[in-house]
Parts: C-alpha cells; sequence; structure tokens
C-alpha cells in the first residue's frame, strides 16, 4: 500500500486509509473529506476525484497504477447487437484477406500488408497498422496541394521528420510560441502528415505532402479556452485549409445538446469549404458496458466526429458512442489504438491511444480526397467521406465505418 | 471574472459591431468581436449574465469553456 500512498499524496495530495479500518457509512465519509480507501485483498482504492476526468486521467499515467476508472451505472448492449458486431467484423477480415482492390487508383494489394482474417492488422517495417487499414499505404495520392490545418498544442519543428519542411504556422496562445512542448500536437500532426520516409522507421503519415498549417490552440500544459480554439479555426478557414483536424474536446452529457457556438462555426466552415473532423471523445469504458456520449465539439451536426477502432476493427473500449440526439452522433471510425507517431525530441515517436489518433487517420484520408477530386469541399467531402466508408457494425459506435483512401472502399 | 460567449442573431449580424457597443454600454469588456461566426467576447460581472440575454438581437449568452488533455501518457486515451 505503500507505494500507492505515497503516489496519490504526491500526484494528488490525497491521504490513503486502509478500508479496514472503517466500518459503514464512516467510509463514505472518510471519501468525501478527500481521502483514498484501500483495499488489501483486492488491491483497490476507492478515491472522489475533485477535479473530475482529468484527476482520472492523472491517476492512471502513476506507475503503481494499473487502471483507473470511474465508478458507473451500467446498461446493456443487447446479446444480438454483439454478435452481429462480431459477425460483420469477421466478414470484413475475409473480405479483405481475398477480395480485389477497387478503383482506378488502387495499386496491388501486397501480401504483407493484408491481415488474415480474425488476426489483427500490425505495423509492418514499412507502414503502420493505421495506414495500412485505411489504405494510405496503398494510395498512389499523397494529399499534395491540399492544404490541412492541424489545431493543437502545436507541432516540434526541430523534429528530425518535420525540420526544413515549409510549414505553415500560428500560435494562438498568449506568450507561447507553437513549437510543441507537451507532444500531442506533434502526434496528431504526425499522422496527418508524417514524411513518405521517415528518419525514425516505418511510414506513420497518412498525407504525407500536404500543405501543413499548425495552430497552436492548445497551451504546452494541454489546456485551451475556447475563444483560442475558435480563433484557430476562423484562421484555418481564412487560409482556405480544406480540412481542419481538431483532436479535442470535453465531456457532454447524456442528453446535452449541442453547443450552438460551435454548430455555428461547423456550419460557417462548410459553406467556406472546410470540414472540421473533431475526435469523438474518450470517456467511454466498454469493457464494463458503459458507453459515453459523443463530447464536444465533435457533437455538434456540423463537424465531422470521429471514434476510434483497435487493429481487430472493434470499436476501442474509450471511444464514445452516438447516444444524443441532434448531431451527437459519430460519423466515422479511424485507427485509434497502438498508434505509432512522431513526438518531440528528445523521444522522437510514441505509441498512444484515442480518439485524438483516430482524428488525424481521418484528416489525412480526407486529404487524399480532395487532391483526388479538388470540387470535394465542405459538404461533398463529409458526403463522400461517409459513403466510402468500410462498413464495421452499428452505427453508434463506429458511424459510417472504418474511413477509406480513395479507390480502396466502396464506390459511391 | 467569468468570460461570455455572446452569438448574435442572423438578423443583427451585419451591424455585429453596433452590437458589441450595446453590450459594452451594459458592462461587458470586450475582448472579440467575429462577424463570420456571428459571436463576441468579453468578461464581465457574472450578474451582468441575465442583462446580456435581454439586449435585442442577442440569441444566446454562455460561458466561455476550456478543454484539458490528459498527460500524453501510452496508458492514457488521449
Amino acid at each position: 500500500m505503500s507505494t500507492v500512498a505515497g503516489a496519490l499524496k504526491n500526484a494528488a495530495g490525497m491521504k490513503t486509509l486502509e478500508a479496514r479500518d472503517f466500518k459503514g457509512a464512516a467510509l463514505e465519509s472518510a471519501l468525501d473529506e478527500g481521502n483514498a480507501i484501500y483495499f488489501e485483498r483486492f488491491k483497490m482504492c476507492v478515491v472522489d476525484p475533485k477535479e473530475g476526468m482529468s484527476q482520472l486521467a492523472m491517476l492512471s499515467a502513476l506507475e503503481s497504477v494499473q487502471q483507473a476508472r470511474p465508478e458507473f451505472y451500467m446498461f446493456a448492449i443487447s446479446e444480438a447487437e454483439r454478435r452481429y458486431n462480431e459477425w460483420v467484423r469477421a466478414g470484413l477480415m475475409l473480405l479483405a484477406d481475398g477480395a480485389p482492390s477497387m478503383g482506378a487508383q488502387a495499386l496491388p494489394v501486397r501480401a504483407a500488408e493484408m491481415t488474415v482474417a480474425g488476426t489483427p492488422i500490425a505495423d509492418t517495417n514499412e507502414f503502420t497498422w493505421g495506414l495500412i487499414a485505411v489504405g494510405a499505404s496503398r494510395s498512389s495520392l499523397t494529399g499534395r496541394g491540399v492544404k490541412v490545418a492541424v489545431l493543437d498544442t502545436g507541432i516540434d519543428l526541430q523534429h528530425p521528420d518535420f525540420v526544413g519542411r515549409s510549414i505553415v504556422t500560428e500560435s494562438f496562445i498568449p506568450n507561447e510560441t507553437v513549437q510543441d512542448k507537451q507532444g500531442h500536437g506533434t502526434h496528431t500532426a504526425g499522422t496527418v502528415a508524417g514524411p513518405a520516409t521517415s528518419t525514425m522507421g516505418r511510414r506513420y503519415g497518412v498525407a504525407p505532402d500536404v500543405d501543413l498549417h499548425v495552430g497552436k490552440v492548445l497551451n504546452n500544459q494541454g489546456t485551451g479556452r475556447e475563444a483560442e480554439i475558435i480563433n484557430g479555426i476562423n484562421w484555418a478557414i481564412d487560409k482556405k485549409c480544406a480540412v481542419i483536424s481538431m483532436s479535442l474536446g470535453r465531456p457532454t452529457a447524456v442528453g446535452e445538446k449541442p453547443d450552438p457556438f460551435y454548430e455555428e462555426v461547423g456550419a460557417v466552415a462548410l459553406r467556406e469549404g472546410s470540414i472540421i473532423v473533431a475526435a469523438a471523445g474518450n470517456n467511454s469504458f466498454r469493457d464494463f458496458n458503459h458507453i459515453a456520449p459523443v463530447g464536444a465539439p465533435a457533437n455538434s451536426p456540423s463537424i465531422f466526429a470521429v471514434a476510434a477502432i483497435d487493429p481487430k476493427m472493434g470499436v476501442a473500449p474509450f471511444s464514445c458512442g452516438g447516444l444524443n440526439p441532434d448531431g451527437g452522433e459519430v460519423n466515422i471510425s479511424g485507427p485509434g489504438t497502438l498508434v505509432y507517431s512522431s513526438v518531440p525530441r528528445p523521444e522522437l515517436s510514441k505509441v498512444l491511444q484515442g480518439t485524438s489518433m483516430a482524428c488525424p487517420h481521418v484528416a489525412g484520408v480526407a486529404a487524399l480526397w480532395v487532391q483526388s477530386d479538388p470540387a470535394l469541399r465542405g459538404q461533398a467531402l463529409w458526403n463522400k467521406l461517409e459513403r466510402t466508408a468500410r462498413e464495421l457494425g452499428i452505427r453508434r459506435d463506429f458511424g459510417r465505418g472504418l474511413v477509406q483512401a480513395p479507390g480502396m472502399g466502396p464506390t459511391s | 471574472m467569468p468570460e461570455f460567449k455572446i452569438l448574435v442573431e442572423k438578423s443583427r449580424s451585419d451591424d455585429i459591431e453596433a452590437l458589441a457597443d450595446e453590450l459594452r454600454a451594459k458592462g461587458l469588456r470586450v475582448g472579440s468581436v467575429n462577424p463570420k461566426f456571428r459571436q463576441i467576447r468579453g468578461s464581465g460581472d457574472a450578474s451582468l449574465e441575465a442583462e446580456l440575454r435581454d439586449v435585442d438581437g442577442v440569441e444566446v449568452v454562455g460561458r466561455d469553456d476550456s478543454v484539458q488533455l490528459p498527460p500524453l501518457d501510452e496508458k492514457v486515451p488521449q
């Protein structure tokens, strides 16, 4: 217990007490007072994180913590629904294993890039599994000439995979340059636009030749005000970016309606030829049958919400679902677990998970579509992405399915 | 001091600067005016919120929100 107690004290200022020392309601009172209660038999602590999900994430990151999750109300996914999902996934694996590639721009599918039915897609020496899954690894398109904005914590401009590259940058954070000190932005920008030939090894950028625009809207602590995010979107629209990737958001409640401010922003962006692609959020604990609704701003009807899937084509356990009406649906899915991409020096690369990682896969594929047909802007691009996605299962979890590069998915 | 966001009715979007002046007169310290998104942002006393709602041409008044990323850790969904 002493290791956990020390970690909780240092990280959250919590005092850890032994559960066996309490009886009945006294335990609840101790929790209310901000203490952590330790159950020796289960090697488990119960805490009441006063700062909510952000504090929960911080606890998850502690070395002595295997998993931190909220207590929650359970509701069941029906057995029929579960079996349907498994059936669809198994069928898709079979199709992917044997189907000929479709479309004029598809290059021959290489055996090394194929998945064996029922087994996960894995990174190869050449490509990440995400690039293989969305078809970028087999596409001749690279996003050349297409402007894509990544609004995040900035980028490490001196990273060996980005140094010397022409990148349009702007910081919307007072007294901070676009240089990324947190790492999230370098990872998401890497997934969109990492180079065709990486200095580190396998390719991880979906659209390596896009005209990359990086707007810093989250500070070096990973925090951002809505005003700064809106300024970043405004800048990206003014720059005529076809795609705006936003791996950010906040949780929403069941029944919560979309924010009218973001809704207006998304609608204007679409009218002006920019699609805003946003992470659906990570507040589900599907291993325990808890599904959280799509977060904001992804829950706006005019903003394209991206869920995360794993290498077995299943929904990621944390990925939010389309529970709320009036726009709170998932639109599409992207690779969102075991995602290898760039991070700032000296670490250079890191494997991360989250809808934040799925979102830039979709943004990169969207750029490939614009390169294939420059008329695909705004709503037309939205429709094309949905119509060409590879169906994976129920729309609550996957939306229209896994995003696909031109020529790789169903024709429309 | 709370940060407010104001969505302006479409009928007033062309003279959003004039509406911003009206909100200033009510006590809002206007930080930004965005005609493209029909939005005005600023700060003021908490008691100002109800007053802003009553101004002709104001569609929605809300509090400016923020987002926070989790620690950049492979165990934590991002």
